[in-house]
């Protein structure tokens, strides 16, 4: 193992609601597998430098409450970091959105399994618009799931997106590999037979 | 008589359904009497002489209730109670129809109920309780809830309509805040930092200072618990092993003083605790072919954390079954699982998602078997261990499905070991 891939994640304790971090375990698990080593660290909000990824996930109103008070910078530094990837899970992707300007809020509430273009997920907020984007731009790759939790458990494609995107490894499988996809596979078609 | 229509229908409901599904079917009667009269349940809770307690919160509903009924029956009244962990309203009218009258009446001195949340919030709107117990806010059904806070929300509701007494959980912050918009009487169960301590939902509101608790559990070793009385101490023999099972006993006990009064007796309340069974499924062991198996319920991130904590080892057999309830599986990833060390069967509707989890903590599986009856019949084919015994560790519907599939279908059935 050469390189080391570090994956930053901003306050895990608070927010992990719907186990929105288990995302980075998805993609230690998917870059070991193909021999490359991977670090997931707790990220200090005034420290965001040197990480391959970012991470915001899910949380309470009252984390995100606390966290706006205690941080008001927060989502503009996380916006503005050097990270070759951003990923943003559930509600985080809602601050984000009210940072830049871009959030529209329906009159009801979706809690239900949806799959958008083949993306299949958990949804669970009263927000417009589409609920999940993937962007990769030349100043990198910014990921927005308003599907919580570990989407990219389910979403195997988009975990190896945004590895081979960030030229953190080079397409492969493996027996194991194959064996996570059988089970992802499985795992969405059964979302929708509830 | 003028339920006596839709009570005749239920009865129907409930002999055809148990001529297809041999002990099966507490819903469906339910469900259908629920349609044809509605106004039945309400009239029933508010017609019991020492009146309607709610015993409510995340977690320990189910043990909390049976432990209270217990102390009640030993001290003489006779109880009304939903005594097959059916804490939904069809559930009430299931015991209604299987043990009621025929004019919607139940023979018994008090009721004392588990509810959900949300179904308690939404009975409270008709009929008040006398007293209510709130137990505790663990981050759970978040796809049903949203948040910890509507959790909250609901609770308070529940504190909020009690009209003489609201027994909380000294030690969680949230049951603070609800105390604090509860105008009558209140009074705490707690448990010592040391005996255990809980993940309570965080409330990121400014510490309440803990109130003092009338009752304590003040030492654990394995089964046996010390609860700092009122009237001193008392050491019972929990009916399984685990801080949060003599949490439930001494919020049980607490608010059984309270509907027994003068008439509380600890030494009756003692023996009840000591000699009544699990409730099925939290630690119940049952004996299978010859062979010991117990049989863990895990409901949300805290009882499957506070039940995979509270092994004593990781397993030599394990079998892991997530069933169609789980609705939403992100849950299962906020649990740790570091001290199993494999498991040997995952099965259950949620076979796949429960694999996926697993696998990514590194947890080895040795078969994932999409065939629940057949996992079933695999893995208690499976040589005994040379440690310990078989476990499964099983969602609600897999725990249904298992207990039809094996027969065991009476509730009361549970053995202590």
């Amino acid at each position: 193992m050469s390189k080391i891939v570090r994956l930053g994640t901003l306050f895990p304790e608070d927010l992990n609601l719907n186990g929105d971090q288990a995302n980075l375990l998805v993609l230690r698990k998917r870059l070991e597998l193909r021999g490359v080593e991977c670090l997931i660290q707790t990220a200090k909000p005034d420290q965001l430098d040197g990480y391959g990824l970012l991470f915001l996930g899910h949380g309470s109103k009252g984390a995100w409450a606390e966290l706006s008070a205690s941080q008001p910078e927060l989502i503009s530094n996380f916006l503005n970091a050097n990270a070759a990837v951003k990923f943003v899970a559930g509600n985080g992707v809602e601050k984000v959105l009210e940072v830049s300007g871009n959030l529209v809020r329906q009159s009801s509430w979706s809690s239900e399994f949806v799959s958008q273009d083949g993306v299949v997920g958990y949804l669970n907020d009263d927000l417009a618009g589409p609920v999940f984007t993937y962007e990769s731009t030349p100043k990198g790759i910014t990921v927005l799931s308003r599907l919580h939790g570990p989407i990219l458990a389910k979403n195997p494609t988009i975990a190896d997106k945004i590895i081979f995107d960030a030229g953190w490894a080079q397409e492969s499988s493996s027996a194991e590999l194959d064996k996570l996809d059988q089970l992802a596979e499985l795992s969405r078609k059964t979302a929708f037979e509830h | 008589m003028r339920y006596l229509p839709a009570l005749l229908i239920g009865r129907l409901v409930r002999f055809a359904v148990r001529l297809v599904r041999p002990g099966g079917g507490s819903a469906l009667p339910g469900l259908v009497v629920s349609k044809l009269a509605p106004g039945l349940v309400n009239k029933l809770l508010s017609s019991f002489p020492k009146g309607l307690v709610i015993i409510t919160g995340t977690a320990g509903k189910s043990t909390t209730t049976k432990m209270a009924v217990a102390i009640a029956r030993a001290h003489g009244l006779t109880v009304f109670t939903n005594p097959s962990t059916a804490n939904i309203e069809q559930g009430f009218f299931s015991t209604l129809v299987k043990s009621g009258t025929l004019s919607g009446k139940y023979p018994a001195d008090i009721a004392i109920l588990e509810m959900d949340e949300g179904h308690a919030a939404a009975l409270v709107r008709d009929v008040a309780p006398r007293f209510s117990v709130i137990l505790n806010v663990f981050d759970d059904q978040l796809d049903r809830f949203i948040d910890p806070a509507i959790v909250r929300e609901k609770l308070a509701a529940v504190a909020k309509r009690t009209t003489e007494k609201v027994i909380l959980n000294a030690d969680d912050q949230n049951c603070l805040l609800i105390a604090q918009e509860v105008e009558i009487e209140k009074d705490y169960f707690g448990i010592q930092s040391q005996v255990g301590t809980f993940a309570y939902s965080k409330t990121y509101l400014p510490e309440i200072s803990n109130p003092t608790a009338r009752n304590t559990v003040t030492k654990l070793s394995g089964r046996e618990a010390v609860l700092e009385t009122i009237s001193g101490p008392v050491r019972i023999e929990l009916p399984s092993r685990g801080s949060h099972f003599a949490l439930d006993a001494v919020a049980a006990w607490t608010i059984c003083e309270e509907i027994l009064g003068s008439g509380f007796d600890s030494e009756l309340a003692k023996r009840s605790l000591d000699t009544m069974p699990p409730v099925f499924s939290r630690g119940e062991i049952k004996v299978i072919d010859g062979e010991e198996v117990e049989f863990i319920l895990i409901q949300n991130p805290i009882s499957t954390q506070l039940n995979i904590d509270n092994l004593d080892t990781s397993p030599e057999q394990l079998m892991f079954a997530i069933g169609r309830d789980v609705h939403d599986p992100s849950w299962l990833w906020t649990v740790d699982y570091s001290k199993l060390d494999h498991v040997n069967m995952v099965s259950g509707f949620n076979f796949a998602d429960a694999a996926l989890m697993l696998s990514y903590n590194n947890i080895p599986i040795e078969v994932i078997e999409p065939d629940y009856f057949k996992a079933i019949e695999d893995f208690l084919a499976l040589p005994q261990p040379k440690l310990g015994r078989k476990t499964v560790l099983y969602s609600a519907d897999a725990m249904r499905r298992l207990r039809r599939y094996k027969g065991f279908t009476d509730p009361e059935d549970v053995q202590r070991v």
